[in-house]
């Protein structure tokens, strides 16, 4: 096992920490994990705004222990994650600790540095993910720090409580694939500024529409390990557009529940229908293939399952409006 | 005629201009037109980040002139502006493009007349070539845009607002003044307009479809052109011309031109004179026969017939 403590409040520094632990060297702000440890990459991105992020996507050649000791000097990071786990990944949040095994989850995830947080991770466990660090000074520039300060204590204060992890949804995926895949253009530091920017909006309006509805909110949540199942179920949703998506009795048994149930809590939980969901996803996913440049409109249909391409046009147009021809034409 | 002046580099102090003209009071960085002017509001956008943009949404009740532009060398605006003329809808005058995006450069200066009962809506986004050159990260990419940037800015070509503009626009508007996030609404609707508008430029770069591919050289020649189509003579200047004078091909001259201001070369010629005209005739120190003569025109008829076809207004009537 590989363990590394860390305090640190600016990535750059942590960045040479672990640079430090693990005897390479940064280059261009990214550290490359070295082979015995894993493979892939930590990289620090400065937005124009101030905000600073650490992007990393790696595969665990050994057991990882990361702990994050807790800092008088109070800032928050929100995670955006990834992981597919290979055994066991156990996540300590404070005083508490979550186990999970065997699974893909895509969540977000507010930490506080007054707390202490660390992750375990098995050897073959695959990580991608973008945390954005937040300082209190940043805050008071964009936000009303006020009602906020009130907001993010009571949601850290509810720490490991089934909400924390809020799930991925349709455009979290979208825009973390965005950043995760951009291209190498002219356009790409932008690119990764806006999308990251969205993704902090967003987790913010959530947490503001919430609030505001506190009592009744916390009254209907689904308990934490159905979230979790939930998760799972929408792993195996998003895993492989190029076969059908899986049976509603295999979900069913995924997640432990009836296939009515399901349905009905995993649209409490995503706001639609599970296949639904699978065909916008999917559609997402044929969106970014096509902005990328990479593949004709045909080679993108049959890598998304669509055997016809008029099919696959149809059911573009369907979603987005637009043929994609004509997203292509647009740049 | 009431002139809203919109060329200034501080959109804090324009707005103030404003207010003090209309007599109105600000509050939160906007003001309400009063009603024997116009109805609908102004507003400024102070980002953080030292990005600022100015929205205005305005059903004129009266004939205005908006002069807009740059003031300062280095500055940019990134302007979406619609404009929607009594009577016509904006939609059906595709050719007369009244809604569409442009990049403007220093240089730039635009004088408008907004007859009585039409609808402007503008964003207009100000930024420095450093905030530029910072977030689109162009001191690693500055070959491919150095040289595209300040020719684009300088021919202010229009391109189309398309859907995926509107939409961002719309939600600009629909952000809340007492919304505790709007900052960061703000913030991220203005940075997906610009993120827009370079990736469209970015594509267009890479792939001029059946365009020339311009060098330097080009550029430079292009540059000088433009220059001289500022200078307003009884016979505008000819493509024979240019072409001996700056050794370049007749028809690569024409189409390059073409290419970067969107306009052919005696169009921008005309189209710079009459701009000229407008503003001279603002400011009221001269006949209009006069600024018939400053701008080329020996015959007045001429002159009143080109003013009208430009502007759609008699240039006797900005007299009053």
């Amino acid at each position: 096992m590989f363990r590394i403590d860390y305090n640190h409040t600016d990535y750059n520094k942590l960045l040479l920490a672990f640079a430090d632990t693990m005897k390479v060297k940064v280059k261009k702000d990214t550290l490359v994990l070295p082979s015995d440890l894993g493979e892939g990459f930590f990289k620090n991105i400065k937005l124009s705004n101030g905000l600073e992020c650490l992007v990393s996507n790696y595969t665990l050649h050994t057991d990882l222990y990361l702990q994050r000791n807790s800092s008088d000097n109070e800032f928050y990071i929100l995670r955006f994650d990834e992981v597919s786990i290979s055994d066991t990944l156990m996540v300590k949040i404070d005083k508490d600790y979550i186990w999970e095994t065997k699974q893909d989850r895509a969540s977000v995830l507010l930490t506080s540095s007054l707390f202490d947080f660390a992750t375990s991770a098995t050897k073959g466990t695959v990580t991608r993910s973008i945390n954005v660090l937040i300082t209190r000074q940043w805050l008071s520039q964009y936000l009303d720090i006020n009602s906020l300060d009130d907001i993010l204590q009571k949601y850290l204060s509810l720490k490991t409580d089934s909400y924390n992890f809020a799930p991925f949804d349709i455009e979290y995926r979208a825009w973390f694939n965005e950043v995760m895949e951009v291209t190498d253009s002219a356009m790409k530091k932008s690119i990764i500024e806006n999308r990251i920017m969205l993704m902090v909006e967003k987790f913010l309006n959530n947490l503001y529409a919430k609030f505001h509805m506190a009592n009744a909110w916390i009254e209907n949540l689904l308990p934490h390990h159905e979230v979790k199942r939930l998760m799972e179920v929408e792993s195996y949703l998003v895993k492989d557009f190029s076969t059908p998506p899986p049976p509603i009795s295999f979900l069913s048994r995924v997640a432990a529940m009836s296939t009515t149930t399901l349905k009905n809590k995993f649209k409490k939980l995503y706001g639609i229908n599970v296949y639904e969901y699978f065909q916008k996803c999917r559609m997402q996913k044929a969106k970014a293939l096509l902005m990328s440049h990479k593949y004709t409109i045909k080679e993108i249909g049959s890598q998304l399952g669509y055997s016809n391409l008029s099919n696959f046009e149809a059911a573009f147009k369907k979603e987005f409006d637009r043929l994609p021809s004509q997203l292509i034409l647009q740049g | 005629m009431i002139v809203f002046n919109l060329a200034l580099n501080n959109y804090q102090k324009l707005l103030q201009n404003i207010a003090r003209q209309v007599k109105v009071t600000l509050e939160n960085n906007s003001l309400i037109i009063p009603p024997q002017i116009g109805e609908g509001i102004v507003k400024v956008i102070q980002l953080p980040n030292g990005l600022q943009t100015l929205m205005m949404k305005i059903n004129f009740y009266q004939d205005v002139i908006i002069k807009s532009g740059n003031t300062s060398p280095g500055d940019y605006v990134l302007n979406f502006d619609e404009l929607e003329v009594s009577g016509q809808n904006s939609y059906s005058h595709e050719n007369s493009l009244n809604s569409f995006v442009r990049l403007t450069g220093a240089s730039f200066k635009h004088w408008e007349t907004v007859k009585k009962n039409s609808v402007v809506q503008y964003v207009k986004i100000l930024f420095s070539k450093e905030w530029l050159s910072n977030y689109i990260g162009l001191r690693e990419k500055m070959s491919e845009f150095e040289k595209y940037i300040p020719v684009k800015s300088e021919s202010a070509d229009k391109e189309k607002l398309n859907e995926e503009y509107r939409k961002i626009i719309k939600e600009l508007w629909l952000v809340n003044n007492n919304d505790p996030l709007q900052n960061i609404y703000n913030n991220n609707r203005i940075l997906l307009l610009v993120e827009q508008y370079f990736t469209k430029m970015h594509a267009e770069m890479l792939s001029p479809k059946g365009k020339y591919k311009l060098t330097k050289e080009d550029v430079e020649i292009l540059k000088k052109v433009e220059v001289k189509l500022n200078t307003f003579t009884a016979t505008p200047p000819s493509v024979e011309f240019f072409s001996k004078k700056y050794s370049i091909n007749k028809v690569r001259l024409t189409q390059a031109f073409k290419q970067v201001y969107g306009i052919s070369i005696y169009c921008y010629y005309q189209k710079q004179r009459m701009q000229k005209a407008h503003e001279i005739i603002s400011t009221q120190n001269f006949s209009v026969k006069e600024v018939g003569e400053k701008v080329g025109y020996t015959n007045l008829s001429n002159f009143i017939l080109a003013f009208k076809k430009h502007f759609n207004v008699d240039p006797k009537s900005l007299m009053e």
